[in-house]
């Protein structure tokens, strides 16, 4: 892996549907934030390898390897504590309780809207706002 | 005075015979008159009175605290050490308790040294002679635990009850230990096996029917049980049910023998109770009234004036007690009135107002109590629940969904009563029901009606009576009885009224929807064998012997206190019978018996273990439940069985779940459109919502960004395209669910659009040149290469070629040839298909594809004859010919499109 954590904060978004990543990639780039992009799980994973990430944002419904299964991997193969922030359209409690027994952060049910994504990443990776 | 003259002219003059029976008579009336009103009259006596007012003496007046009945039943699933919880728990409430004990019971000391002396008082339910005491009665338990504690001998004097249920009870009671064992343990695994586990044993409170809460004894014992759900009500520990009843998760089956202990404590707490008339008085005053008649009818002469005085004077009586008892006019009036016919009806008026009057005082008093804890409503006169219902059918019966509807009522008295409240109500629902399914049918959609008319029946987890529509072309009845005799009183009449129904479906909907074989197939192929050939023909022979067993019926009907309701339906069964028996004569009837649980069972193909699990989650926590439908027959057809609450009443205060629970509806939902059935969890709505979310964030955050930054023009043509397209996809979902919702299946078939025929037979043409080489028949295709659409329903075209190649692989022998030849002319595209084969005689033929040949057999070209018809809504033709030895041709005409 490589040791240098990048400046500004990289941000890795793991959803299907790539136009969410081009919406978020336009947001967050302005407030300060790199991202990359992985399709599904694996590419997920291929990014841990080169990357270290200073937040990832899934979704829990990836291709191959889903958003918890993924957490799972993260946190057992990886020494740093990655803040990972879920959205998820299941809002039951059984998906919450699986996404926090995987070491997911934050939970977010879908809807989201981009405040709350930007006031977590914020949080969760220590940048004041301004 | 003028009354009191007779006919002949002669003045009525009370100083002519002394002591006159006019003087007896008038003051009489004022003294019972003054009885009434103090409510001093022996309104009780004939029932519960003498030992309960003495045992419930202790209790003061205008104490409204709860009553806490503990009954320390050997057979109670509750054990000492919960009991003794809910003591406690029941304490903090301020609760008085009232303790039965049996002679076995097992629960000990602690158990009674659990309570106060100042509030406990302890029943023994079972006694015996003492053997120290001549005259005296002991109760072993007692001897042993409750030391010290305020004894009271008897139990509400219920051997006294002399009518409805209690007369059963009453017999129940002469019967030994063992008796009671063994027949506990009939009605509990005949009728309670189904779904209920030994941990089901529930607390029940007192009140009317369908409104006052209860709940698992488990969940109170956890402590889940508020101050306000036991306040002045009575409530009910370790109370098993009697013989008549069955344990109920929901309220609208009254708890008999507890209802009316409860009612009737809770009447003496509201200060309902009437105070006992001292027995001298009481024989005095019937001893006065006697000799009053005595003198007085001599003087009146038999004339048809005194006589129509007595009758008049007995039909008051009757009368005003029938009416004041069944429809709860103001209590202290009833008393006035069935006083004035007391003393105006001599002797016989008299012993007609003493029956009357305990039936009234009797029902007055509980249904005084059930307004006073209900908020002056019955549960039977809740206009909501009706139009709840009403509207929860309307909503799915559009979804091309099968419907279990289920409605309860009882034999018992305070439901009875409460049920002639609400005849018209019923009669509304059950008159919006048929128009429902007669409606639904003319869209050839799905209904299932269930109903049931005795309490036996649960209606969470029975599902009495299901009648399955041309969705399942099968149909299926589940009857679950605790009753010997219910067959004969209930389960014919309810079959009849499923044919009715039946019969309104197939003259709405003939043609049974191709789609409905997948579960048909699975459905015949489980229980045909078993359980159709013996349902239905006991069903087919009572048919054939309606005359007969209407007789019989109807002399049981007697003995059944919902005899109303019965003879309603019976009078309409009789009206419907001649068509009903030609529509048997010339259908293919197959009636199932199954379970809920076997029905579940069988349509996912689960275990019965499963499927019980699965249920009783239904009934213990409102869970939706849903089940992929394995599909044998088509591997082209996803289904899904969703099991879910029918949930009577939103409005609640008091959130008791399964006091809402009035059933269980079962939608079959076919989702081959969406094609993902591994993705799919929950219901389909919720994956439905899943996707849609999806979309929401995308356009919500999208639109965020677009209005947080100054964008550049490309991001911004960026943003609006993605806003664009997820805008569309969900819109399309939004589409798909509405499509889905009207009815995704029919409109399928039945709406034709433009369609590529080519496409099509190029696409079923590998299948079906498969299917040929395996059979050694050659299959030669004749298509253009260039033609116009067609205008045709993709999935009813399908379904019609399946069908029509099926028909001639089955006609062709080894070595035989299949022409299919597709051309176009004019506006037309002609589609032949032919055989070779063994064919059939061109009437024959004929008669297969004639919807109105009452010759053809009713399973034999069934699915051709569907296919084929289904042309029609399209605008196309079809035509067939036939000839032994030669095969089969067939010419479909479609319209084109251009």
């Amino acid at each position: 892996m490589n040791n240098t954590t990048p400046e500004p904060p990289l941000i890795l978004i793991i959803d299907e549907d790539q136009s969410f990543f081009s919406v978020l990639q336009i947001g967050l780039s302005s407030e300060g934030f790199d991202l990359i992009y992985a399709g599904n799980g694996k590419h997920a994973q291929a990014c841990c390898e080169d990357h270290i990430f200073s937040a990832i944002i899934a979704e829990s419904s990836i291709p191959e390897l889903d958003g918890i299964q993924f957490t799972q991997w993260l946190r057992s193969h990886s020494d740093k504590p990655i803040p990972v922030i879920m959205m998820s359209s299941r809002t039951d409690a059984e998906t919450r309780e699986a996404a926090d027994a995987a070491g997911v952060t934050q939970f977010l049910a879908k809807p989201v809207s981009y405040e709350a994504i930007l006031m977590h990443l914020r949080k969760l990776t220590g940048i004041i706002d301004g | 005075m003028g009354l009191l003259s007779t006919t002949q002219g002669r003045r009525f003059r009370p100083n002519e015979w002394g002591w006159s029976g006019f003087i007896l008579t008038f003051w009489l009336t004022i003294i019972l008159l003054v009885l009434e009103l103090t409510n001093a009259l022996p309104a009780f006596d004939s029932f519960c009175y003498d030992r309960s007012v003495d045992l419930l003496g202790r209790l003061k007046k205008n104490d409204n605290r709860s009553i806490l009945l503990i009954e320390s039943h050997p057979s109670t699933s509750v054990t000492e050490r919960q009991a003794i919880s809910l003591v406690e728990k029941l304490k903090a409430y301020g609760a008085r308790y009232i303790v039965f004990t049996y002679l076995d019971s097992d629960w000990g000391p602690e158990f009674y040294a659990s309570f106060s002396k100042d509030d406990a008082v302890i029943l023994p339910r079972e006694i015996f002679p003492s053997p120290t005491k001549p005259g005296h009665f002991e109760s072993q338990p007692l001897l042993k635990h409750a030391d010290g504690l305020p004894l009271k001998w008897g139990h509400l004097g219920m051997p006294k009850l002399e009518y409805g249920s209690f007369k059963q009870f009453q017999t129940y009671s002469h019967l030994d230990d063992g008796d009671h064992k063994n027949l506990e343990s009939l009605v509990y695994e005949e009728l309670t096996g189904e779904i209920l586990d030994d941990e089901t044993v529930f607390i029940e409170f007192s009140g009317p029917p369908g409104r006052l809460p209860q709940l698992f004894s488990k969940e109170a014992l956890r402590g889940g049980l508020s101050p306000q759900l036991v306040k002045g009500r009575c409530v009910m520990i370790g109370q098993l049910h009697e013989y008549e009843y069955l344990k109920t998760p929901v309220s609208a089956i009254p708890m008999s023998l507890l209802e009316y202990r409860g009612n009737t404590l809770a009447s003496l707490l509201a200060q309902r109770t009437i105070s006992p008339t001292p027995i001298i008085v009481r024989f005095v005053v019937t001893i006065m009234l006697i000799l009053a008649s005595v003198i007085l009818f001599p003087q009146l002469r038999i004339s048809w004036s005194s006589i129509l005085f007595i009758v008049f004077a007995v039909g008051f009586v009757g009368l005003s007690g029938i009416c004041l008892g069944y429809y709860r006019i103001w209590l202290p009036l009833g008393h006035l009135l069935a006083g004035l016919g007391l003393a105006w009806g001599g002797i016989l008026g008299m012993q007609l107002s003493r029956n009357e009057r305990s039936l009234t005082q009797l029902s007055l008093a509980a249904s005084g109590n059930a307004r006073f804890q209900s908020d002056k409503k019955q549960f039977c006169q809740d206009e909501d629940f009706f139009n709840h219902l009403t509207q929860f059918v309307l909503q799915l019966l559009p979804a091309n969904r099968m419907i279990i509807f289920e409605r309860s009522t009882t034999n018992e008295p305070l439901a009875r009563y409460s049920f002639r409240c609400s005849k018209d109500d019923y009669a509304d629902a059950m008159e919006s029901l048929v128009t429902i399914s007669d409606e639904a049918h003319l869209q050839r959609k799905p209904v299932c009606l269930t109903n049931f008319f005795k309490n036996s029946v649960h209606p969470c987890y029975a599902c009495p009576l299901v009648l399955a529509g041309s969705r399942l072309g099968t149909w299926v009845v589940e009857i679950k009885s605790d009753d010997t005799d219910f067959d004969e009183k209930i389960v014919a009449p309810l079959a009849d009224l499923a044919q009715e129904i039946g019969e309104l479906l197939v003259q709405k909907n003939s043609i049974v929807p191709e789609g409905a074989r997948p579960i048909t197939s699975r459905i015949a192929r489980l229980f045909v064998q078993d359980l159709a050939e013996r349902v239905g023909t006991q069903l087919l022979e009572l048919m054939e012997h309606n005359e007969h067993e209407y007789g019989r019926m109807e002399s049981l009907f007697d003995t059944i206190s919902s005899a109303t309701i019965v003879y309603d339906l019976f009078g309409r069964l009789l009206q419907i019978n001649e068509q009903m028996s030609l529509w048997i004569q010339s259908r293919d009837l197959r009636v199932f018996e199954m379970t809920a649980v076997e029905f579940l069972e069988c349509v996912s193909g689960e275990s019965s273990a499963l499927s019980r699990e699965r249920l009783l989650n239904v009934v213990r926590s409102l869970e939706t439940v849903s089940v992929a439908v394995t599909d044998e027959f088509s591997k082209n057809q996803d289904l899904i069985l969703t099991a879910r609450p029918l949930i009577l009443s939103e409005s609640t205060q008091i959130d008791i779940r399964p006091f809402n629970l009035g059933g269980i509806v079962f939608e079959l939902t076919d989702v081959t459109v969406f094609n993902q059935m591994s993705l799919l969890r929950g219901t389909l709505f919720e994956q439905l919502g899943n996707l849609v979310r999806h979309d929401l964030s995308v356009i919500g955050v999208a639109s965020d960004v677009a209005t947080h930054y100054n964008l550049s023009e490309g991001d911004a043509a960026l943003i609006q395209q993605t806003v664009q397209q997820h805008i569309t996809h969900a819109a399309k979902i939004v589409g798909e669910s509405e499509e889905f919702i009207e009815g995704m299946f029919t409109s399928d078939v039945d709406k034709a659009y433009p369609l590529d025929l080519l496409d099509l037979i190029s696409s079923l043409s590998e299948g079906w040149a498969e299917h040929a080489t395996a059979k050694e028949i050659t299959l030669n295709l004749n298509t253009p290469s260039v033609m116009n659409y067609a205008f045709a329903s993709h999935v009813g075209l399908v379904s019609l070629f399946s069908e029509m190649v099926s028909f001639l692989f089955e006609d062709s022998h080894p070595g035989g040839a299949i022409e299919i030849a597709v051309h176009e002319d004019g506006y037309w595209i002609h589609l032949h298909f032919s055989s070779h084969g063994y064919g059939i005689p061109d009437d024959h033929l004929k008669s297969l594809l004639d919807e109105t040949d009452s010759t053809r057999l009713p399973e034999k070209g069934r699915g051709l004859f569907q296919a084929l018809h289904s042309i029609e809504p399209w605008g196309g033709t079809f035509s067939g010919l036939s000839e032994v030895g030669k095969g089969y041709n067939f010419t479909i005409e479609l319209r084109q499109f251009r």
